[in-house]
């Protein structure tokens, strides 16, 4: 195993070296050359195995399901040269999830070009596909990704610049993004950087925050803007789409507290027809860490003005009202068992329960 | 019965000169003599070891950890970062999982520590302070 991750982070150095050369040499002048700072980066495996049972047969969903899955993470800065990559291997879905090339242009500003998460949502930015990086299994359904009944682009393929300032009780975040999102072909198809010609079109998004010093709470608002492509529907070309919202979040020594509002305006246009209509979607999740090792959880979910709505009405599996507990046991090292139990309600009304069990961890 | 005692009296025994040790052990924040970082505050070493980029002459300072000793390494998370190891290393996991960059280096031998604090002025680690005193060409930095 050990001598598989060093060939492994021999690879990604190689990819480094053939894609970038000596890029970064200019940075370095004489004066640091006694300064040189290089590490081999950061190569984390995530793997996991979830089982989930839904209390009944519906359309488009497994009812008892094993998935199994590993994501593959890799980082590295090399002065001002940065390099994420985060590949997901399933059985149903192999994807680049993440791939960035940055430059530090400060110490606490970056520019990334390639395909990351959009800043629509401080969930979006805080978790990826590592599974146990979480406390929940599951995601807000408002921000569930693209292929799995998302609604709103979660990824996009072009730059984003991000940083903070301090202030003198904290800091000021900023993130935005600007690139190329989804098109909709039955699902939500997440843009594909394999594939750059692939349909979708421009979206644009970014978040400012305030995080206290302590880092124990941060509130911030955010904007996106999306033109998503829609495929195979009749007498419609396009979405239009416009997201606004706001987020609080709260962590003692003990207590985790997150909410996330978003108003979503969509306009869909084809040929001689145009329509605008808006929805609500919020939720709520609290976590309490009972010992070091054991944290119980809740989450609300809802989505408001949602019935009628011609955008959400393309995507009857999305969750329109969720409502979760579970609990997460950290056990061994960088291991995790977590429970969950939810009522679910889809955007189409089908109701049905679901039990998910995860065990989880990162390596090394 | 009686053969339990001397092991007994021995285990306390080893237990105190640990206690000892640890409440004697006084860790200091150190660099390179050459180097040109500035004390710093118990808050912005803490924040350094989080993963916060500081500068310092247009430079980034990049904090190593000392492994070398079992006491040590829990000394720092006491007086240092006031957390559990366990969650030091969930911290800084996920904000390099987010963000990117690299997690702090971990040394496990001294030797090895201090070439790396010597070759790097922009380098900063924590020792005791005996260690630190004693070691040549290194400056304290931070008492806490």
């Amino acid at each position: 195993m050990r001598h598989t991750l060093l060939i492994h982070k021999h690879l990604f150095a190689a990819m480094l070296v053939i894609l970038f050369g000596t890029g970064s040499a200019s940075y370095a002048t004489a004066d640091e050359e006694h300064s040189h700072h290089m590490q081999d980066g950061d190569l984390l495996l995530f793997p996991a195995i979830l089982g989930t049972h839904l209390s009944k047969a519906v359309s488009g969903q497994a009812q008892d399901k094993l998935q199994p899955e590993l994501d593959i993470f890799y980082s590295i800065d090399h002065e001002r040269l940065r390099f994420l990559a985060e590949f997901l291997l399933r059985d149903d879905e192999q994807e680049m999830e993440r791939l960035q090339l940055g430059w530090l242009l400060h110490p606490t500003a970056s520019v990334w070009f390639g395909r990351f998460h959009s800043p629509l949502g401080f969930w979006n930015s805080q978790h990826h596909h590592g599974a146990y990086m979480q406390t929940t299994i599951s995601r807000p359904s408002i921000l569930a990704f693209e292929d799995e009944s998302g609604v709103l682009p979660i990824h996009i393929l072009g730059a984003l610049a991000e940083g903070f300032v301090k202030a003198d009780v904290g800091s000021y975040n900023y993130a935005f993004g600007i690139g190329r999102g989804p098109m909709l072909e039955e699902t939500l198809k997440p843009v594909n950087i394999l594939n750059p010609h692939s349909d979708g079109k421009l979206t644009l998004s970014g978040r400012l925050s305030y995080r206290t010093q302590d880092d124990a709470s941060e509130f911030g608002a955010y904007v996106g803007h999306s033109r998503i492509p829609l495929r195979g529907i009749s007498g419609l070309d396009e979405a239009s789409q416009l997201a606004v919202g706001a987020f609080y979040f709260l962590e003692t020594e003990r207590i985790r507290f997150l909410a996330e509002l978003f108003h979503v305006e969509n306009s869909l246009e084809g040929p001689g027809t145009s329509s605008r209509t808006a929805f609500l979607a919020a939720y709520l999740q609290p976590e309490y860490k009972i010992s070091e090792a054991w944290t119980v959880f809740g989450r609300i979910e809802a989505t408001r003005n949602n019935r009628n709505d011609p955008y959400l009405n393309l995507y009857p599996e999305f969750i329109a009202s969720r409502t979760i507990v579970g609990s997460r046991f950290d056990v061994a090292r960088n291991q995790a068992l977590k429970f969950e139990a939810s009522r679910n309600e889809r955007q189409d009304s089908v109701q049905f329960n679901q039990i998910s069990l995860q065990w989880s961890m990162v390596y090394p | 019965m009686k053969r339990l005692l001397p092991i007994v009296f021995i285990g306390l025994t080893w237990a105190g000169v640990l206690y000892a040790h640890a409440a004697e052990l006084r860790l200091v924040l150190v660099t390179s003599a050459q180097s040109s970082i500035p004390q710093l505050t118990p808050d912005q070493a803490r924040k350094l070891y989080l993963g916060m980029p500081m500068v310092v002459d247009g430079k980034l300072i990049h904090p190593l950890r000392n492994n070398s000793d079992a006491t040590v390494q829990e000394m720092f998370m006491q007086k240092i970062m006031f957390m559990s190891t366990q969650a030091y290393e969930r911290q800084i996991l996920g904000r390099v999982f987010r963000t990117g960059g690299n997690r702090p280096p971990v040394y496990t031998e001294m030797p090895e520590l201090l070439k790396a604090l010597e070759s790097d002025r922009n380098a900063v680690t924590y020792l005791p302070r005996d260690t630190a005193t004693s070691t040549v060409g290194v400056r304290i930095i931070l008492e806490p």
